[in-house]
């Protein structure tokens, strides 16, 4: 039988690590370059006909879903909305706030509960059927005659929405922008710097080596933290920022791994080789000990460091210093939704995290499978 | 026939490998070594000698392996028996079940270290850097109580410890205890090495290539002290070499191996004076006819019908009857497992793996052709030199301690013809080579090339000179970037010349790779998928590239077999009279060097001591002792030459300030005490027509 040529790369180490590595990373990168154009709501539309609607995925929700999680779930709807407790829609409502606001303004408040004891319905439909929480509230609450807000009732929220009625995957989506952009600022910082500044150490040695190293100790010796905390007090609160100065504190490490790989290399004879073969210092430094002989190091660093800056960013983000609402971020969807997690709306909190994990693991595998593939290549 | 050997190896075939596909290392192999006896092992690298030797004591790379076969170390078993774990197919194996490892260590308990000791090829690297001399011999003889009785106590031990030491020719053992490996030179820790094997008072000792990272004069100095210590203790030694003249110096029995299999066994005169076997004449062929081209043995010899040797064996092509011959082309001639079959168990000692053993005596020896002549008439009516070198320094400095690598070294080297240069490591001779090339800064003296001096050039002309001047270098797996193409290592040569078409670029480069015999294909490939005989011509190739007229050639064959340095030797001389190329030859070998060379420096921890034509390198026509030392180290057949070589004292070479630099390993020295000798350096003067050395008191 002939191997096709997918069977050939499979049978190459680190294949399947970048494959795994390279689908999570392309999510991502489409996520950020497509934004919102491919979910069916936007980050900030609001379905107002379904708040705290669970995944419409039957699976999932059966997987994820615990009994005593769903009857929790229900008792809550039920206790707010439903029609064995009838109960007007009061400010009292925190949950509310802003539907209470916004009914208030249409100065509909009775048709507007009405609609929503037809979508609190919806879940235990759902659960046995699959076919859509919002199938079935715009089976019995459609009729409820909001022009704006039908349009959305024959879509699916496919993780459910949140307490504002948000769909869960355009926050998913749009949060990975958040992610994405932020961390690419710190590898461009701290690899952009930290890989020349290493190389040329390395190479050169003497009083470069010693003017790098006292760069690199100095900014080891700033506290990260209270670093990023100035700078954010000096400009403006913006996550950019914050990931330009993690990267900067990230140049030693880089720097110092190049450095001393290529103070290794540098003693060896294809250098010397070069040099008699009359190459310039930058073809040397870039073609011999950097391409050819640092580019796993490059991109296994190049994956932690975009794994560590999602993981500050979703850290700062749920400290509530990095993105602020109504930007969203993974960090700040789980802070706004952790006290619901433990009343049976575990969707909320659970998809970002999941995002959170995914993506972090999903640029380690890519950075270790290139790795493996690279060493493999140059026969090591 | 030996009475009662001490190890006999009977019909082994170690496999390496794993996940169903195994690789036989060693094929139907049987080794005997009597008490008291030293064995050789040769083949080239790859031969399966390491393992057949290493691999029964679980001390090779890619342990565990499986075997069918015995060995038996005074009767004693010293592998599990197997056949029920595996099955043999044929030539292949299938494994059912593997619990040995466990079962190979308990057999070799109480063997391993205490009966068979082992050294290994880089002794520096096989000592602990953190462990002092003294506390390797002291673990080692911890290990090895029982084995000397009274000693028991720290300071007894102490003594012990040094008395081995100075058993093994270390007279400074007391200062010696206290240092670190990296303290020591190569050729002492190879002996600390071998004090080590000797604590435990083993009966057999396994040297694989002791002596191939070490210095000519050491090697010479060590091989003396294993022929001392069989006499001493009555060990058997079994050493492995791919170097012929190592083993002919001290063995008086050898195996000849080749892909895993024993192809002719023997007592060591008979082997090398008249070989039964087409590969050991081979082997003998590339020693003393070495620098020509020579027919390679079969990769397979198992493949295919017939004796897998015919196409180089001279009584194939010469001596047999048609009959004869038709029987070597059906029939493979009997291994040595039917012979021993044939032998009721008995291996025989007189053996060859060919049909007509007892005719094939074609190939003796092979006269030094006059190929090796014809280089003199290149350059000999040239007096135009290609490079002159004036008065070079060079001084290193390590924090307060200083030494000259170069101390006013003039010489001159011969248009289209070859200066060797020769010394021990640290003579600075690597030294001279990169200040050449412009890659290593000196401190003062003109190198001319061409009319120009290359110290004083600018940037610009010096990119220029590079493609004029290139340079070989001793590793060729540093020199090749392990992530490039051949290829584009190859290219890297052009850049300098502009802008060249791709197109141009590539035909080049197949053209450099044709010119070195290697398939323009290779280029496409990584450098470890080379054999390192490909690799050394890879970067031959990078050189030639981009049309030198002057080559430096720094150890380019030090690194590699035996048949394949006589391949590169040869490509370097046909390049000579093809390409009228001139070189520079660095060497530690001096006899490797008067193949290819016309004239001969020999340099000393930094000066040029002895400079001649190489008809003058012959024992009795050098004027510098150090250059007779060097001669006299050289592994040959001639038994005049050990009485030469025991007029000097076992010293270490040391740098002695002030006055001649050789003086305490200088017999001449430690006969007249002649206190000119202490004070003043002698100059490099000239005592015939073009030959100076640098001695007060030249030899004959």
């Amino acid at each position: 039988m002939k191997r096709s040529a997918f069977y050939k790369y499979l049978k190459k180490p680190g294949s399947y690590r970048i494959l795994a590595g390279s689908i999570i990373v392309g999510l991502l990168a489409l996520a950020t370059l497509t934004g919102g154009a491919w979910t069916s709501y936007g980050p900030d539309e609001l379905d107002l006909d379904h708040l705290l609607t669970p995944p419409s995925v039957g699976w999932m929700k059966r997987l994820l879903a615990t009994e005593a999680g769903l009857r929790m779930q229900q008792r809550n709807q039920a206790g707010g909305r439903g029609d064995s407790h009838p109960r007007a829609v009061t400010a009292d409502d925190e949950d509310l706030d802003f539907l209470q606001g916004d009914s208030a303004r249409d100065g509909k408040p009775a048709e507007d509960s009405a609609s929503l004891g037809g979508a609190a319905g919806s879940p235990t439909d759902a659960g046995s059927g699959g076919e859509g929480p919002s199938a079935a509230g715009a089976a019995t609450g459609g009729d409820g005659g909001y022009g704006q807000e039908a349009r959305h009732t024959n879509k699916a929220h496919l993780l459910g929405t949140d307490k504002n009625g948000r769909d869960m995957m355009a926050l998913l989506v749009a949060g990975a922008r958040n992610c994405f952009l932020p961390g690419l600022v710190t590898c461009a910082f701290a690899l952009g710097l930290g890989v020349p500044l290493g190389l040329f150490a390395g190479y050169y040695g003497g009083r470069v080596r010693k003017i790098v190293g006292t760069f690199n100790s100095t900014i080891l010796s700033l506290p990260r933290l209270v670093l990023i905390l100035v700078v954010i007090c000096a400009l403006e609160p913006n996550v950019y920022y914050t990931m330009g100065v993690l990267g900067a504190t990230l140049i030693p490490r880089v720097s110092e791994l190049i450095a001393t790989r290529v103070r290794i290399l540098s003693n060896m004879g294809f250098i010397l080789a070069a040099k008699e073969a009359a190459l310039s210092d930058f073809k040397i430094l870039y073609r011999h000990l950097f391409w050819y002989q640092n580019r796993a190091v490059f991109f296994i660093q190049f994956s932690l460091i975009m794994a560590e800056s999602i993981l500050v960013e979703t850290t700062l983000s749920y400290l509530q210093f990095g993105t602020k609402p109504p930007e969203v971020s993974w960090g700040n969807i789980i802070e706004g939704s952790q006290m619901s997690f433990f009343s049976g709306f575990y969707w909320i909190t659970f998809f970002p995290a999941m995002a959170i994990i995914l993506a972090i693991l999903g640029f380690f595998y890519l950075g270790d499978g290139l790795n493996a593939r690279l060493a493999y290549r140059e026969g090591r | 026939m030996l009475e009662v050997p001490l190890l006999s190896i009977k019909d082994l075939c170690i496999w390496f490998g794993g996940g169903g596909n195994y690789l036989k290392a060693v094929n139907h192999a049987s080794l005997e070594v009597g008490r008291g006896e030293i064995v050789g092992l040769i083949g080239q690298s790859g031969s399966g000698k390491t393992t057949l030797a290493m691999g029964l004591l679980g001390l090779v790379k890619g342990y565990p392996g499986l075997w069918a076969g015995t060995a038996e170390l005074d009767g004693k078993n010293l592998l599990p028996d197997m056949s029920r774990l595996i099955t043999l197919k044929g030539d292949n194996v299938e494994k059912r079940y593997i619990p040995y490892q466990r079962a190979h260590r308990r057999q070799l308990h109480g063997v391993l270290g205490r009966e068979i000791a082992t050294i290994f090829q880089e002794p520096k690297a096989s000592l602990d850097p953190f462990y002092t001399v003294g506390e390797h011999m002291l673990e080692a003889l911890e290990r090895n109580l029982d084995r000397h009785g009274g000693a028991a106590t720290g300071g007894g031990l102490k003594a012990v410890g040094i008395g081995l030491l100075k058993d093994v020719g270390l007279v400074d053992a007391e200062n010696l205890w206290g240092l670190h490996p990296h303290e020591i030179s190569g050729g002492m820790a190879q002996r600390v090495m071998i004090s080590m094997a000797l604590c435990a008072k083993p009966k057999l000792l396994i040297a694989d290539e002791p002596s191939t990272s070490l210095d000519v004069t050491t090697q010479a100095k060590l091989l003396q002290l294993f022929l001392h210590l069989r006499d001493k203790h009555g060990l058997s030694i079994i050493i492995i070499s791919h170097d012929i003249g190592v083993i002919q110096e001290i063995s008086s029995r050898i195996y000849v191996m080749h892909r895993g299999s024993v192809v002719e066994t023997g007592a060591s005169a008979r082997v090398l004076s008249s070989p039964k076997h087409p590969y050991t004449a081979s082997l003998l062929d590339s020693f003393s006819r070495f620098g020509e081209k020579l027919p390679m043995p079969p990769a397979n010899p198992d493949a295919g019908k017939g004796c897998a040797y015919r196409e180089m064996c001279a009584a194939y092509r010469g001596m047999l009857t048609q009959d004869e011959r038709t029987r070597c082309e059906g029939d493979k001639p009997p291994g040595q497992a039917e012979s021993l079959a044939a032998a009721a168990g008995v291996a025989p000692v007189d053996w060859s793996k060919c049909h007509y053993a007892d005719k094939n005596k074609a190939h003796g020896p092979g006269t030094p052709s006059t190929a090796n002549m014809d280089r003199l008439s290149a350059a000999d009516g040239s007096q135009e030199n290609i490079v002159e070198v004036r008065a070079l320094r060079k001084r290193f400095s390590q924090g307060t301690r200083s030494f000259l690598a170069l101390n006013d070294i003039s010489l001159s080297i011969p248009k289209g013809g070859t200066y060797g240069l020769v010394g021990e490591s640290g003579s600075g001779k690597s030294t001279l080579g990169l200040s050449l090339m412009a890659l290593q800064d000196v401190d003062g003296g003109e190198i001319i090339y061409k009319g120009e001096d290359i110290l004083k050039q600018s940037k610009a002309r010096m990119l220029v000179l590079r493609r004029e001047i290139r340079m070989l270098f001793q590793h060729p797996e540093g020199v090749l970037n392990s992530g490039m193409t051949i290829e584009s290592i190859l290219a890297e040569g052009l850049e300098r010349e502009g802008r060249v078409e791709t197109a141009d670029k590539r035909r080049r480069v197949s053209e450099a790779l044709e010119q070195v015999r290697l398939d323009p294909s290779h280029g496409a490939r990584y450098p470890s998928n080379l054999s390192s005989g490909e690799k050394q011509r890879a970067t031959i190739a990078r050189a030639l590239i981009t049309k030198p007229a002057f080559l430096v050639c720094d150890e380019p064959v030090a690194s590699l077999d035996l048949a394949i340095q006589s391949q590169v030797m040869s490509l370097l001389k046909e390049f000579q009279r093809h390409l009228g190329l001139s070189y520079l030859f660095i060497s530690h070998n001096l006899a490797l060097v008067k193949i290819l060379a016309h004239r001969i420096g020999v340099m000393y921890m930094g000066y040029l001591v002895e400079e001649a034509r190489v008809e003058h390198f012959t024992v009795s026509g050098v004027r510098h002792p150090y250059t007779r030392l060097l001669l006299a180290s050289t592994p040959s057949l001639d038994p005049g030459i050990r009485e030469v070589l025991a007029a000097y004292p076992d010293v270490e070479p040391v740098r002695l300030e002030g006055g001649c630099p050789f003086r305490n390993r200088c017999p001449v020295y430690l006969s007249k005490r002649d206190s000119i000798c202490e004070t003043a350096m002698p100059p490099l003067v000239e005592h015939s027509a073009g030959a100076r050395v640098a001695c007060h008191f030249p030899l004959g």
